[in-house]
C-alpha cells in the first residue's frame, strides 16, 4: 500500500481514494478529492481523434475538434468564450497527439465553478452546431497555422521521419503540408456534422475531476449533463501496415536556420501497458531519457559539446504505436560527426544492454519520478485518464512505482533488443544543411 | 553560534522569511501540503544585466558549469549533481533571466535533503573547470542557434536592443554570439566569485512541510558556507528617457511575419505595475479581448500577446502578433496603435475589468496547488526586489480601479516612448545583395 498523495496522514492507497463510475452508454468517470487547493481539472478523451477516420481524410476529427468551441446549441462563439472568461474558466480540446483515435479535453477554474464548467463541458462535447462563419475562419487560420510550421525546422524534420516510414493512410504519419492544406479547404460543415455523430458519445468518454469537490455532487452533475448520451459502438478502422526495408535518410533545407533539428527513427510497436512496457521505456530511458545523464546525452552533449539537447523517446504509446526516436539539435558543421556518434552509441548500447548501475539509476528515477509527477490535480488528472483509457486497473498506479524497481536487468535487454533495430532506422534533417 | 541562528524577517500570506545572521542568506518557507513533494530552489540576485561589456552571456554559461562539478558533486567521483538529483526522481533545472540565476528541484519531501546538500556546496564550491568550459561553451552556442531559429526570439531580441542603449537590458540573456565565443574561465571564476555568495541568496521550499524542519537543514547544510572574496558591486545603470520613436525590420527567410512593439514602463515594484498588467490582460487574455477581437478572430492575425514585464529595473509594456499569411505589417501595427491608444483616452468597461480580475484569481489559485509554481513565483518576487509582491499581488490586482488603467496607458503607452520592431519574412532575403 502506497502513501495517500493527497493526504500524508491518511495511509490508503490511491486506488481507494478514487471513486469510480460508470457513464450512462459505458464511458468511465473517476473522481479524487483534494481540498488542499480550491481549485479543480476536469480532464478526459473521448474517440473522435485522426485515427477513426474511414476515409483516410485526417484532416476532419482535427477541424471537428477545434469547432467544439465555436457555437453550441446554447452558446455562440461569443457567448461561450465570455462564460468562460467571466469566471476564470481555462478549456482545452483538440485531437490527441498521443492517442491518436482520442480527442482529448480539459477544464480548470475554481471549484466553486463546477456545475458551471460541467454545463459547459457537456454543450461543447454533446451539441456543437458547426456554424458557417466559424468554419471559414478555422479553415484560413489553419492555413495559417501550416505555413508556420513550413519554416519550422523540428516540424518538418519530424513530418518527413513519419513519411519514411509509415505509409500513406497511416494515422501516425504526418501528411505533406499542401496535402493538409488543400484537404482542410474543402471540409465541409456536413462533414463534421456527420463525424461528430459518428464518434462522439458517452460511450467511450474517459474522464477525471481532481480538486476540492464531493464525490457525490461530482457524480450527480455528470449524470445529468450526460445522461442519454450514447453512441454506436466504437470500431478502430484498420490502417496500412508500417513500411518494413531499406531505411533511409531525407535532408531538407530550410534557409536562414542555422540550428538543424534531426530526428533518427523507426516504427514503435510499445503499448501502454504492454507486459513488457516497464522494460523497454527503462532500456530507453538509459540511453537517451536525459540529456545531462543518459547514454546519448553523456556522449554528444556533455564530452563532446555537440547539441544542447539530445533525447530518445517512444513517441506515443497508447491506442496505436507511435514511433521510437532519437532527437538532436547541432549546428550543422556538426551533423555528421553527432549521427555517428549517435550510431556508436546505440550499436554498443544494443551490444552490451544496460549495465545494472545505470539500470539502477533509471529505476529509481522513474519510480521516483512517478511520484512526483502525480503532485498537482492535473497531473493525477492525466494520469488516471490514460491508464483507463489503456484498460488497467487504477491500481496501477499504486503498484507502478514498485514494479519499476522490480524490473530486471535481463528483462531490459530482451525489451531493448525486441523493440530497437538499428537496421531499421531513418533520419530526417531539417535546417540551414548547406550553411 | 547562537541557539537559534535564523532572524524571523516577516510572516505575510503563507510565507515565512527568515535571515541567517552567520552568512546573510535569506530563507523563505511556504508550506502547502497538496501532495508529499516539496520544492527546494535557491535564487542568487544576478542576471544578464550584471554582465559588462565583453563578457555578455557569462551568468547563463556559469549556470551551465554549474552543473559541471563542485567539491563533492562530481563525475570523477561518480556524484555528478544531475545523477545524483535523478536518482531520487527530482524534477529539476536551472535557469537565467535579466535579474537573477535560479536551481530547483521537485522532490518526494523525504529527499528534500539532497537538493539542499546539492545546492549548499554549489553555492561556493564550484569548480568552474577551462576543459568543461570548452565543452559547455559548444553546447550554449547550439542553444544559441537555436533561439536564432526562431522568428519570435530574433524579434524579441531586437527589441530589447533598441528599446535598451545605456542598460545592460539591452543584450541577450545568452550574450552575443562573440561574446559567448570569447569569453575565458578566469572571468567566469571572478563572476561566481562576486555574485554566488550566501548574503546574494535566497533559499526558497515550498511544499508538505514544517517551518522548524526546514530551518535545521538549512541551517545543517548551508551553516558552514562562508562568504567568500568576492563582494557584489553597488549601483545601477539608468536608461535615458526615451525621445523619440525607435523602429527596426529584419528581412530573413520565413513564411510568416511577426511584430513587435514595446514601451518602457517602471520597475516591477511600482505601482503602476498592476495596472498596466491589467491592461495587458483587457489587451490579449482570452477571446473578448481588445487586440484578439480585432486580429485574431478576424484572421489578420495568428495570435497576440501583451504583457507588461516585471523586472528589478524599468521593464518593458510588450504586445508581439503573428500575422497571417499576406496580411501586412503596417496595417496589424496601426490596429494595435489604435487599441492601445483607446485604452489610454477612455475608461475601460467594468466587465472588462472584473473579466481581469477572476482571470487572475484562478491563476493564483491554480499558484498555491503547485509547490514548484509557489518556488517559481517567490523566486522571480526575490528578483525584482521583494518576494512578498507575490502575496499582494491579489490585493494589487482588486484594487485597480479602471481609471488608472486609462492613466497608465495615458502616461507609458505614448508614441516617443515605443519601439517597433517587424520580422519580415523573405523567400531569399539576401537576393539583392
Amino acid at each position: 500500500m502506497t502513501k495517500d498523495f493527497f493526504d500524508p496522514g491518511n495511509r490508503r492507497s490511491f486506488a481507494e481514494r478514487v471513486a469510480l463510475h460508470a457513464f450512462d452508454g459505458g464511458g468511465r468517470l473517476a473522481v479524487i478529492t483534494n481540498a488542499h487547493a480550491p481549485t479543480v481539472t476536469i480532464a478526459g478523451m473521448l474517440q473522435g481523434g485522426t485515427a477513426m477516420v474511414t476515409d483516410g481524410r485526417f484532416g476532419v476529427p482535427s477541424l471537428t475538434a477545434a469547432m467544439l468551441e465555436r457555437g453550441t446549441a446554447e452558446f455562440s462563439r461569443m457567448s461561450l468564450a465570455r462564460e468562460l472568461e467571466d469566471h476564470g474558466l481555462h478549456l482545452d480540446v483538440r485531437s490527441s497527439g498521443s492517442a491518436p483515435a482520442s480527442v482529448f479535453f480539459s477544464l480548470q477554474g475554481l471549484a466553486e465553478e463546477l456545475p458551471r464548467m460541467v454545463d459547459i463541458l457537456a454543450s461543447v462535447l454533446r451539441r456543437p452546431v458547426f456554424p458557417d462563419d466559424e468554419l471559414h475562419k478555422v479553415r484560413e487560420r489553419i492555413v495559417g497555422v501550416l505555413q508556420h510550421e513550413r519554416q519550422d525546422t523540428s516540424s518538418t524534420a519530424y513530418g518527413q521521419l513519419t513519411r519514411l516510414i509509415y505509409p500513406t493512410g497511416h494515422p501516425r504519419q504526418r501528411r505533406e503540408i499542401n496535402i493538409r492544406e488543400d484537404e482542410v479547404k474543402k471540409i465541409t460543415r456536413h462533414d463534421l456534422e456527420q463525424f461528430h455523430s459518428r464518434c462522439y458519445g458517452g460511450r467511450s468518454l474517459v474522464c477525471a475531476v481532481v480538486g476540492d469537490v464531493v464525490d457525490s455532487n461530482v457524480e450527480q452533475l455528470f449524470g445529468e449533463a450526460l445522461f442519454g448520451w450514447g453512441a454506436p459502438p466504437q470500431i478502430l478502422p484498420e490502417f496500412p501496415e508500417v513500411k518494413s526495408g531499406v531505411p533511409s535518410r531525407v535532408d531538407t533545407e530550410i534557409p536562414d536556420r542555422p540550428n538543424l533539428d534531426v530526428y533518427l527513427g523507426q516504427a514503435g510497436r510499445l503499448r501502454f501497458g504492454d507486459a513488457d512496457y516497464p522494460a523497454a521505456q527503462l532500456a530507453n530511458s538509459c540511453l537517451g531519457q536525459s540529456t545531462l545523464t543518459s547514454r546519448l546525452g553523456v556522449a554528444v552533449r556533455d564530452e563532446a559539446g555537440l547539441t544542447y539537447g539530445i533525447n530518445s523517446d517512444f513517441s506515443g504509446t497508447l491506442q496505436i504505436p507511435g514511433p521510437w526516436i532519437i532527437s538532436l539539435s547541432v549546428a550543422s558543421e556538426n551533423l555528421e560527426r553527432a549521427l555517428v556518434m549517435c550510431r556508436e552509441v546505440l550499436d554498443d548500447f544494443l551490444r552490451t544492454g544496460p549495465r545494472e548501475a545505470e539500470l539502477n539509476d533509471e529505476r529509481l528515477a522513474w519510480a521516483g519520478g512517478y511520484q512526483v509527477g502525480l503532485a498537482t490535480n492535473v497531473g493525477v488528472a492525466m494520469e488516471v485518464v490514460k491508464t483507463l483509457l489503456a484498460g488497467q486497473d487504477l491500481s496501477r498506479m499504486d503498484r507502478f512505482p514498485r514494479e519499476i524497481l522490480e524490473v530486471s536487468r535481463d528483462e531490459v535487454t530482451q525489451a531493448l533488443q525486441r523493440h530497437i533495430d538499428p537496421e531499421r532506422l531513418a533520419i530526417s534533417v531539417a535546417g540551414s544543411i548547406g550553411a | 553560534m547562537k541557539n537559534t541562528p535564523f532572524e524571523l524577517v516577516e510572516r505575510k500570506g503563507g510565507v515565512s522569511e527568515f535571515h541567517f545572521v552567520h552568512n546573510g542568506l535569506r530563507v523563505l518557507i511556504a508550506p502547502t501540503a497538496v501532495a508529499p513533494v516539496a520544492t527546494l530552489g535557491v535564487v542568487y540576485r544576478v542576471g544578464s544585466k550584471d554582465e559588462v561589456a565583453g563578457h555578455t552571456g557569462a551568468t547563463h554559461l556559469l549556470e551551465h558549469l554549474m552543473f559541471k562539478g563542485t567539491r563533492r558533486f562530481n563525475r570523477d567521483k561518480g556524484t555528478e549533481i544531475a545523477r545524483i538529483l535523478q536518482r531520487i526522481g527530482a524534477n529539476f533545472n536551472a535557469t537565467t533571466w535579466l535579474d537573477r540565476t535560479n536551481y530547483y528541484a521537485t522532490v518526494a519531501v523525504e529527499h528534500l535533503e539532497t537538493p539542499a546538500d546539492i545546492e549548499a556546496d554549489r553555492m561556493r564550491g564550484a569548480l568552474v573547470r577551462n576543459e568543461d568550459l570548452d565543452k559547455e561553451r559548444s553546447v550554449v552556442l547550439n542553444e544559441l542557434d537555436r533561439g536564432e531559429n526562431e522568428p519570435f526570439g530574433v524579434l524579441l531580441k531586437g527589441l530589447f536592443a533598441h528599446a535598451y542603449i545605456e542598460h545592460p537590458y539591452h543584450h541577450p540573456t545568452i550574450g552575443w554570439r562573440g561574446d559567448v565565443e570569447a569569453i575565458q574561465g578566469d572571468t567566469l571564476r571572478r563572476f561566481y566569485d562576486t555574485f554566488y555568495q550566501p548574503d546574494n541568496a535566497t533559499v526558497i521550499v515550498s511544499g508538505d512541510i514544517e517551518e522548524q524542519p526546514v530551518l535545521d537543514l538549512v541551517e545543517r547544510f548551508f551553516g558552514p558556507v562562508e562568504r567568500g572574496p568576492g563582494r557584489r558591486p553597488q549601483g545601477t545603470i539608468r536608461e535615458g528617457r526615451q525621445r523619440g520613436e525607435r523602429r527596426f525590420s529584419v528581412h530573413r527567410a520565413g513564411e510568416l511575419g511577426f511584430l513587435g512593439c514595446v514601451w518602457h514602463i517602471p520597475e516591477g515594484l511600482h505601482a503602476d505595475l498592476a495596472p498596466l498588467g491589467v491592461a495587458a490582460q483587457i489587451l490579449s487574455e482570452g477571446v473578448v479581448s481588445r487586440l484578439n477581437l480585432r486580429l485574431v478572430e478576424t484572421n489578420l492575425c495568428l495570435g497576440v500577446h501583451a504583457s507588461a514585464m516585471e523586472s528589478h529595473d524599468p521593464g518593458l509594456f510588450q504586445i508581439f502578433a503573428t500575422l497571417a499569411p499576406g496580411v501586412e505589417h503596417a496595417d496589424v501595427e496601426a490596429m494595435i496603435l489604435e487599441e492601445v491608444q483607446a485604452l489610454g483616452a477612455a475608461v475601460p468597461e467594468q466587465g472588462e475589468l472584473a473579466r481581469a480580475k477572476v482571470q487572475r484569481r484562478t491563476d493564483l489559485a491554480f499558484q498555491q496547488e503547485s509547490p514548484a509554481r509557489l518556488v517559481s513565483a517567490l523566486t522571480e518576487g526575490v528578483a525584482i526586489g521583494d518576494w512578498r509582491i507575490v502575496v499582494d499581488e491579489m490585493d494589487h490586482v482588486a484594487g485597480v480601479q479602471a481609471e488608472d488603467v486609462m492613466r497608465v496607458c495615458h502616461q507609458y503607452l505614448r508614441s516617443s516612448n515605443q519601439t517597433i520592431g517587424w520580422f519580415v519574412p523573405e523567400c531569399d532575403p539576401e537576393g539583392d545583395r
